[in-house]
């Protein structure tokens, strides 16, 4: 699914910069958030992961609210470090969190909603998660 | 950037599935309490059961009345005999009603010979059920539903003729074309049927399986898919009605399940996964389950 929701984030995120005055100046600004977010994903991964494996989780009862928490942990831990380095390299151009949303809906929504069922904890992690992105999305735009 | 790279080459280790833990699962990246399996919709001691009996006989019986079923006992005297032989022989319904008529014997059995003389001729005739229980009511009861068949709606068949042959099996449990023709009339009818997916495939399932309670024996299963096919004029491949050859496929797979036929019931259940019908994945996770211990044998 994640590949072929790709393909409409990805034109959002094209459409969203080619609207822009200075064109070469959003074009840089999605490709960083669409970095950002790659990153994101794959340290949600590998945090989860490392979860998985140390045991941890056996600990606490599987329930939607333990989930919810535990997922929105992963979320928040993960998105730090992009975060950090999107602000780092932040570079003044509008629309961040247009760019942010679009590329989170392309890269890290296919991921969440346990396979489409969507319970209300998917539906609040996924809110969370896409306030976060946008947030991410505006750092990487803000200028100095 | 050299700590994005690094971060991003580490990327590929977070491909690797993680083991499951305890009552947790994840998908994609949420974690999440595992959904225990569905209960299974199919009987699966039924199933295993006739499985294992086989071609072995059953209380079931094949009699086109409740006498010849050995339900009824028919006291008759020699002549009232005779003439019962000289109907149930004639290739002509004069010949035959004519010889009903001239006997002195009187009673619910020479009634029940008559009316099936009567269909067996086409000839249009009252099949009343008053006072009567048992395997002479479930007699009347396959006529009555028989006799709404060359002209019935699929409204007819959901709301008169299934309710008279379920009526029939409770009345007499042992005639198998009762059993048979309940299959028939579901199929008939599914187009009316509004209940869930589970229970439309369960109650299916139990009607194939009275049906295959006879004998599991795949001579006869074979027969019996014929005699179907037959009735609704077509086979599951040639069915107009693609929702109901789904559910035709989903029949004669389980029946071949039960006769020791899997190639066959995993050629059928192949075939529903191209099929519009909702309940189809159901149906063929169903059938998948009751292969499994079939392939590890």
């Amino acid at each position: 699914m994640m590949p072929l929701a790709l393909i409409p984030a990805g034109a959002a995120a094209l459409g969203t910069a080619l609207l822009d005055d200075r064109p070469g100046a959003a074009l840089l600004l999605s490709l960083k958030v669409g970095l950002g977010m790659a990153l994101w994903a794959g340290l949600w991964h590998l945090g989860m992961g490392l979860l998985a494996g140390s045991g941890r989780l056996e600990t606490l009862a599987a329930s939607p609210a333990h989930a919810l928490a535990v997922n929105a942990a992963l979320a928040v831990a993960a998105c730090l470090v992009p975060g950090l380095v999107l602000a780092l390299t932040a570079r003044p151009a509008p629309l961040g969190p247009v760019h942010g949303l679009a590329w989170f809906c392309g890269l890290i929504l296919p991921l969440l909603g346990q396979g489409g069922n969507w319970p209300v904890p998917s539906l609040l992690l996924a809110a969370l998660c896409a306030g976060l992105a946008m947030v991410l999305g505006g750092l990487a735009g803000r200028g100095r | 950037m050299k700590a994005l790279a690094i971060l991003l080459a580490l990327l590929p280790l977070t491909l690797c599935p993680a083991p499951l833990m305890a009552d947790w699962t994840r998908t994609g990246l949420e974690f999440h309490e595992q959904t225990p399996p569905p209960d299974p919709v199919v009987d699966r001691t039924r199933v295993a059961t006739q499985q294992a009996r086989r071609c072995a006989g059953s209380s079931i019986r094949f009699g086109d009345t409740a006498a010849m079923r050995g339900g009824v006992q028919a006291d008759w005297d020699d002549q009232t005999r005779t003439l019962a032989a000289i109907a149930a022989m004639a290739d002509s319904y004069d010949t035959a009603s004519e010889a009903l008529a001239a006997t002195e014997e009187d009673g619910a059995t020479l009634d029940s010979l008559s009316v099936l003389t009567a269909l067996q001729f086409g000839q249009p005739v009252s099949v009343p059920t008053e006072g009567l229980a048992g395997p002479m009511l479930a007699d009347r009861l396959f006529w009555q539903a028989m006799t709404q068949v060359p002209s019935a709606t699929t409204a007819t068949w959901a709301n008169d003729i299934l309710p008279a042959l379920d009526a029939a099996f409770q009345a007499d449990p042992s005639s198998f074309q009762v059993r048979a023709w309940r299959v028939i009339a579901w199929l008939q009818a599914q187009g009316f049927q509004r209940a869930s997916c589970p229970a439309r495939i369960a109650d299916f399932a139990d009607r194939l399986l009275d049906l295959s309670e006879a004998s599991a024996c795949p001579l006869m299963l074979g027969h019996v898919t014929h005699g179907i096919d037959r009735a609704l004029e077509s086979r599951p491949e040639t069915d107009p009605d693609a929702t109901r050859a789904a559910w035709r496929h989903f029949g004669e797979a389980l029946l071949a399940t039960v006769a020791g036929a899997p190639e066959v019931a995993s050629w059928r259940g192949a075939q529903l996964t191209r099929s519009p019908d909702p309940c189809a994945p159901l149906m063929a996770s169903e059938l998948q389950a009751l292969l499994r211990p079939e392939a590890a044998r």
